[in-house]
């Protein structure tokens, strides 16, 4: 037997077979190895989802009320000290345009979000991160963080 | 001895640094696309200009992410030489690489034009075929050029003698005329202007040429 197997090992196919009928004397018989794994894997992945994102509609998990939501809205702005090209520009338009007393215009951005969060401590603690690791760049530009549970 | 040209989705003056640095230089180059993180073998790290990821939120802010600038933190910390051209420029200052921001130009024009230059400092390898206050033109191309810092940065910058290129006529509002800069150790340079658009002599000029053969000097 032992002669035959490595006699065939030589083409994938008849490697595969000895591979799989090997790993069946292991496991339950007569169930494809592959299809054995994989069905355990997406097992596995599913009840882990479950566990650790317990708000995803998708599971329909009656959990999903529990966990707060929050909106934010971060400002981001050019510090005052930083020129706004932008802001002039758009500045003389208002003039052009007839609107008249417009002693101030700087044009920023602002970024809307929701997340699902604990509480609103570990919120803010996250959108704050956000705000200053990536949504604005403390070189040059401030932000502000309004936040609310919806 | 090698030269890495990073490649992040957006980057279009990826061939031209390779045209420069292999066909006219005839220094040894490879691609680094944005995912690798393995720079064995390589001496000297492009990051050359374009759009990267769309320049979306602000120029370099989506590429400071990249897998491949991982490991180009720790190239840089160990000494490997790291040039960032224009968009390269911005990506190491969000990376915090280099101090200060790039923003919009004064003009709110983008500008694509040969500029004049001066050698500020001599003292970074990258310049070291000049003397300082020597000029020469190189091509700009880019909206988000004016080079922002605060005053205690700028301070910091004269210092260390870490500005390297200043603009004889400023195009676009950078603060002390700065069009590129070293980190306090030399061995990572930021420039505005593209030295690798002249380096061919078919485009008009070859004063580019000093700065990348210092990529391996």
């Amino acid at each position: 037997m032992a002669a035959v197997d490595s006699a065939r090992a030589g083409s994938p196919k008849a490697a595969t077979e000895t591979i799989s009928r090997a790993t069946d004397r292991r496991t339950a018989r007569l169930v494809p190895v592959t299809r054995c794994r994989f069905q355990r894997t997406v097992f596995n992945v599913q009840s882990a989802a479950i566990e650790r994102t317990p708000g995803l509609s998708r599971f329909n998990n009656s959990r999903s009320e529990l966990v707060p939501r929050f909106q934010a809205r971060v400002l981001v702005q050019l510090r005052p000290s930083v020129l706004d090209p932008a802001g002039e520009a758009a500045s003389a338009a208002a003039q052009r345009l007839g609107v008249d007393g417009i002693a101030h215009l700087r044009i920023g951005k602002a970024v809307e979000l929701e997340l699902e969060a604990p509480d609103e401590a570990e919120a803010r603690r996250r959108v704050e991160l956000l705000s200053d690791r990536l949504l604005a760049n403390p070189v040059i530009e401030n932000w502000t963080l309004e936040l609310s549970q919806s | 001895m090698t030269i890495g040209v990073v490649v992040f989705p957006g980057s279009n003056c990826d061939r031209d640094v390779r045209w420069a640095t292999e066909g006219c230089l005839g220094l040894p180059t490879r691609y680094l696309w944005h995912e690798d993180r393995d720079l064995s073998g390589l001496d000297a790290v492009v990051l050359p200009g374009g759009f990267s990821y769309g320049d979306y939120l602000r120029c370099g802010a989506i590429a400071r992410f990249a897998p491949v600038l991982d490991s180009l933190k720790r190239f840089a910390a160990d000494g490997g030489r790291v040039l960032g051209i224009c968009n390269g420029f911005q990506v190491l200052t969000e990376l915090g690489l280099l101090p200060g921001a790039l923003t919009r130009n004064r003009h709110l024009h983008f500008i694509c034009e040969s500029t004049p230059l001066a050698v500020v400092s001599d003292r970074s390898p990258w310049l070291a075929t000049c003397a300082r206050d020597d000029q020469f033109s190189l091509p700009i191309a880019h909206g988000e050029g004016r080079f922002q810092c605060s005053d205690d940065t700028l301070k910091k910058l004269q210092d260390d003698d870490a500005i390297a290129l200043r603009y004889c006529r400023n195009p676009n509002g950078s603060v002390a005329d700065i069009a590129g800069i070293t980190n306090a150790q030399g061995n990572v340079l930021g420039l505005m202007p593209h030295p690798e658009r002249a380096c061919d002599p078919v485009t008009g000029s070859t004063s580019g040429r000093a700065i990348l053969e210092a990529l391996l000097s």
